[in-house]
């Protein structure tokens, strides 16, 4: 049959079966007035001369305009053409080859299960929220390729969960995902997103400006895919006249994409633009003034911040603004790298210390931690230390973070539940083998764009967070979740630091943070060390302004008997029943509904474990 | 006698009933869960107790004196083996501390009366004894006499929707449809009757939203049911003839929705003993027609070159009750390896298998199990798939000198020599040909290719769906 392939046409054949499946789909009860099958078949006759399973074939489909049970002869038939035609298929592809996207040689781990690759696929197709919660066992598989082939293919959506773990996969390949992303751009899909594109520009840079204007200038490209090219040629002085055109010209979001542009470029085209809607100014144009670093718009923040300051004195600030309020002035601040002005008027005004900070670090984290914003951070601080120290801290910590923490035991006392704040955003990136952090501090969760601090535990780092005995629960929780996220060579370090200041603090303020240090880390002590701290615990958070109900399964973890535990419990209950009493007295409702809801809970416990 | 030497990282795993249950027994083993850890001082077994939820540590032991290991655990779990079980081998693995101690006492006397009931087994004539079942031909003869009748019902169903159109069903026939496939139930006929329920109900969706490509797969699956129904008429009528009623090395038997028992397999010749496996890949394929998840693995044999295949199946209703397999890396030594009835890939399956760990020379050995060119390869398969019993796809092992990509839409092209073969994925594996466009470069040179080949019949050709990469010193999975 093969050999017959090169030398016979059969589009005949494939016509019949063709005519055979319409006939199985439509039914082949009235198979009589089918004539298009019969039409096919008598098309069919002469190649069933030339052999015997084509004769086959004519023969049976004759029988079907012949018979009263049509069914089983039609069945014989497709399934004999079926034969015919598996025997007939061709395999071999003469198109145009070229090699392979990828040439990095990053080898993947050997012998991973499949049921942890195809776990870790799902999250990432899913785009789920578990992917911010990748350890340390999980980084080896982001070399295996179908974890790769996974997040190619799930740039097809936008997430800010797949932004953190896009930040992985460019630590581990880096320039080589240009190529793969470039690739599975699907420029006819009209609803194809621009994540890829702007991957893309953080993986490249400027590099790719000649790509990223190749799309831009593509009237047919998918409209978000375009807009994110747009976006992308923005703070390149280069692209201003073009990213002017396309204000000019265009409309809709992609004249607002190269509006967004324009604010990141420094150009005499943006100052003119902005300048204009300015003169003209809408709330609606404040998202764009917000991102512009322009001088127009630098001046604008200023007359802002001094148009609130007046308002506030004289009390009238809703009237005044045009619908702005103070954290307005904020937003308009933001990425404008002399607008120091703005920034003093605030913090004299009595602004808020932690906002004027957070959005001075925001403006590092969206502008690549630029020299120029860096500036903008000391400046503000000479001038007035105790407003801007915690973006100070900042800055300290990324440029030099062996000495930032002897400075801020020395300069910035006033600060230090800021910089706990901040530190909690510290974590060790076991694929570059770095301690980096990401932008808690400054009210957004996301490791990404990353900012790395150094090779290992900055000096100084454990004393500071150890040095002070108030606010152990914040303290005790950092160390706590310093032990989930630093490198394996400092665990016993920041394990001993921390046993030590639980112990040291535990006597003073028992937190919940604190307890859980004791109970998981140190099993030392003598019995009589451990008994009596539940007690401590429960009287402690019973006495917090706000008592917030937490587990005490971390008793399960003290080196006492069950029976002990048990015994504790159960004073505790009666302990608690007797206090109880006294704010029932006192009419503290509140207290009392507090003191039933640890009551029950300590129940539960001794019923479970008795 | 095997020791606790034989645990390694796989042998857990493999042990675990799901990977859930082996990661938390990792967990317990990781958070110091062990107050206590000893050891026999021949190392057949290993014991502890582990603190849990409950008032008292539970007392877990793991047993390799027999030939299959036996975990035992005083927690209430329903998992087999539960998660301490697999959390002291973890420690074992861990080069924990285990103390030698005596065997406990009622260890000893689960030990004693195992033996003796394998020695009871092993002579089968002893007083009280349990004899091997022997197969009741009057049975067999009664239940392929039923199938018959099963047969009739079933080709009444598919004659009735081939004469009234696959697309013609409505809401009305398909509840009478549905009937007829809920009567096939009491004909021993569970395949047909699952393709039958699986026709109907995907006519029923096509009415209301009507698509060619359905319409080609509902009027496919009603060819196979035909083709099944033809075919075992014929094989019941001749067993009757003959009065051979038992089963035979026949892919039919199945076909009407038998299942195999090993002691079957067996009795007519299927196994061959002392088998070298090795799994080339691992997916886990969800089968709508069955209602069902299934593990499958295709294996290669290391002696004959023959490419195997294992399917756990687990319909989705008992999911949670059945052990989701995973895939494994070792070679396997299996005293005997069942193999059931079937032209390409056969199923097989094992009882109990030593494991132990490649060496580089198995890769080479594997390439050189590769068919001799893609022609070779497609012709087999052509002959395997032109049967419409057979699977759709064929899997097999195919050399190649590069793998590249087309310029014009970036599909995947095998080429070996001069013959080229185009590669495309299928709905089991979806996203196989989009990881081997990340492999790198150098790793698409000189190397073979597992994978299946199927015929696409809208543009007649044969593809290759890639699943895993054959290298010098590695094996790349795909999926």
């Amino acid at each position: 049959m093969l050999r017959k392939e090169h030398t016979m046409n059969i589009a005949s054949f494939y016509t019949l079966r063709d005519r055979l499946y319409a006939c199985a789909a439509a039914g082949c009860a009235a198979v009589n007035e089918d004539f298009r099958l019969r039409r096919a078949l008598e098309e069919f006759a002469p190649l069933a001369q030339s052999n015997k399973v084509f004769a086959r074939i004519h023969m049976l489909c004759g029988k079907l305009f012949e018979t009263e049970n049509a069914a089983p002869v039609l069945a014989e038939c497709i399934a004999l053409t079926d034969a015919v035609a598996v025997t007939q298929g061709s395999f071999a592809d003469g198109c145009e080859i070229c090699e392979t996207k990828m040439h990095s040689d990053i080898s993947a781990p050997k012998n991973i299960p499949y049921s942890e690759i195809s776990a870790l696929c799902e999250k990432i197709s899913k785009c789920s929220p578990k992917l911010a919660e990748l350890g340390v066992k999980d980084y080896p598989l982001l070399r295996d390729s179908r974890v790769l082939a996974a997040f190619i293919a799930a740039c097809g959506s936008s997430s800010i969960y797949l932004d953190e773990f896009a930040e992985y996969m460019f630590d581990i390949y880096g320039n080589e995902l240009i190529p793969l992303l470039k690739n599975s751009i699907d420029f006819s899909n009209p609803k194809e997103n621009g994540t890829r594109i702007e991957y893309i520009s953080l993986i490249g840079g400027n590099k790719e400006n000649e790509y990223f204007i190749s799309i831009a200038e593509n009237e047919n490209a998918p409209q978000n895919v375009r807009i994110a090219a747009i976006k992308a040629l923005g703070g390149i002085n280069e692209n201003a006249s073009l990213l002017a055109s396309f204000y000019k010209t265009q409309k809709g979001k992609i004249k607002n994409a190269a509006l967004t542009a324009l604010a990141r470029t420094d150009c005499p085209e943006a100052e003119e633009i902005f300048a204009k809607l300015i003169e003209n100014f809408k709330p609606s144009y404040a998202e764009y003034i917000d991102k512009s670093r322009s001088k127009v718009c630098t001046d604008f923040a200023i007359k802002k911040v001094e148009d609130y300051n007046r308002d506030k004195a004289a009390g009238n600030l809703l009237k005044k603004l045009q619908n702005m309020d103070g954290s307005d002035c904020y937003f308009l601040m933001s990425d404008k790298p002399f607008a120091d002005m703005a920034f003093i008027l605030l913090a004299e005004n009595g602004s808020n210390p932690e906002f004027l900070s957070k959005q001075l670090i925001n403006n590092l984290y969206n502008n690549s931690f630029a020299d120029e914003y860096k500036e903008l951070i000391h400046r503000l601080y000479r001038k007035i230390p105790s407003h801007f120290a915690p973006a100070e801290f900042f800055v300290r910590l990324i440029e030099s973070p062996d000495t930032a923490f002897l400075q801020a035991e020395a300069e910035m006392k006033n600060a230090p539940d800021d910089i706990i704040t901040i530190l909690e955003g510290i974590y060790y990136n076991d694929i570059i083998g770095k301690y980096c952090i990401y932008r808690k501090y400054s009210g957004i969760m996301t490791k990404y764009p990353r900012t790395v601090i150094s090779d290992s535990l900055p000096d100084g780092m454990l004393e500071f967070i150890c040095s002070e005995n108030y606010d152990a629960e914040h303290r005790a929780s950092l160390l706590r979740s310093l032990l989930e996220k630093c490198s394996p060579n400092d665990w016993e370090t920041i394990k001993t630091a921390a046993v030590e200041y639980a112990l040291r603090v535990i006597d003073k303020e028992p937190a919940d943070a604190v307890m859980r240090i004791i109970a998981h880390f140190y099993k030392d002590g003598a019995p009589e060390f451990y008994r009596g701290l539940l007690t401590k615990y429960v009287m402690h958070m019973l006495n917090m302004p706000r008592y917030r109900y937490r587990h005490i399964d971390f008793m399960d973890d003290f080196p006492l008997s069950q029976e002990e535990k048990n015994a504790e419990v159960s004073a505790l209950i009666e302990k608690l029943e007797k206090t109880k009493d006294n704010h029932t007295l006192t009419g503290d409702t509140n207290k009392t509904a507090d003191i039933n809801s640890m009551k029950a809970y300590l129940t539960i416990y001794l019923n479970q474990h008795q | 006698m095997p020791t606790a030497q034989i645990i390694t990282e796989e042998y857990i795993r493999s042990a675990a009933p799901n990977s859930a249950a082996a990661a938390n027994g990792q967990k317990i083993s990781r958070t110091g869960g062990f107050t206590k850890l000893c050891k026999t001082a021949d190392e057949t077994l290993i014991f502890g107790e582990c603190s849990g939820s409950g008032k008292n540590p539970y007392h877990t032991s793991a047993d390799f004196s027999g030939d299959t290991p036996v975990f035992r655990c005083s927690c209430p779990s329903r998992q087999f083996p539960c998660k301490h079980s697999l959390a002291i081998m973890y420690e074992w693995l861990a080069k924990k501390e285990f103390t030698t101690e005596e065997i406990p006492e009622d260890i000893a006397a689960k030990r004693e009366k195992l033996a003796k009931k394998a020695e009871k087994a092993a002579n089968p004539d002893a007083d009280g004894a349990k004899k091997p079942p022997k197969q009741n031909k009057a049975a067999a003869e009664k239940k392929l006499r039923k199938q018959a009748e099963g047969l009739d019902l079933a080709e009444s169903f598919v004659n009735d929707l081939l004469s009234r159109g696959v697309s013609s069903v409505n809401s009305s026939s398909a509840a009478q449809y549905k009937n007829l496939a809920k009567q096939l139930g009491d004909y021993y006929l569970p395949e047909p009757q699952a393709i039958m329920t699986e026709i109907v109900s995907a006519a029923e969706r096509l009415s209301e939203s009507p698509d060619d490509s359905e319409i080609q797969r509902i009027t496919a699956l009603c060819i196979r049911l035909s083709s099944t129904i033809r075919k075992s008429r014929e094989y019941i009528e001749r067993k009757l003839e003959s009065g051979e009623v038992l089963p035979e090395d026949n892919i039919l038997y199945e076909a009407m929705g038998n299942i195999w028992k090993l002691s079957q397999l067996r009795e007519i010749g299927l196994y061959k003993e002392n088998a070298e496996i090795i799994q080339l890949s691992f997916s886990v394929i969800h089968d709508s027609v069955h209602k069902a998840d299934i593990d499958t693995a295709y294996w290669l044999d290391l002696d004959s070159g023959e490419i195997s295949r294992t399917e756990n199946i687990r319909p989705l209703k008992a999911a949670k009750y059945i052990k989701t397999e995973d895939s494994v890396f070792g070679i396997h030594k299996i005293k005997e390896l069942y193999i059931y009835p079937g032209g390409m890939n056969r199923r097989i399956r094992w009882e109990s298998a030593e494991i132990y760990e490649a060496d580089d020379s198995v890769y080479d050995m594997i390439m050189s199990k590769a068919e001799p060119c893609i022609s070779e390869a497609v012709k087999k398969a052509k002959n395997e798939l032109k049967n419409t019993l057979s699977k759709p796809s064929a899997a097999v092992l195919i050399p190649f000198d590069s793998i590249g990509f087309s310029s014009a839409d970036n599909h995947p092209v095998l080429r070996f020599g001069e013959e080229t073969i185009a590669m495309r994925s299928t709905a089991d594996y979806p996203d196989t040909c989009s990881v081997l466009s990340v492999v790198s470069a150098d790793r698409l040179r000189n190397g073979a290719v597992l994978g299946e080949l199927f015929y696409q019949p809208a543009e007649r050709r044969f593809y290759l769906c890639p699943l895993t990469l054959i290298e010098k010193n590695e094996i790349i999975r795909l999926c």
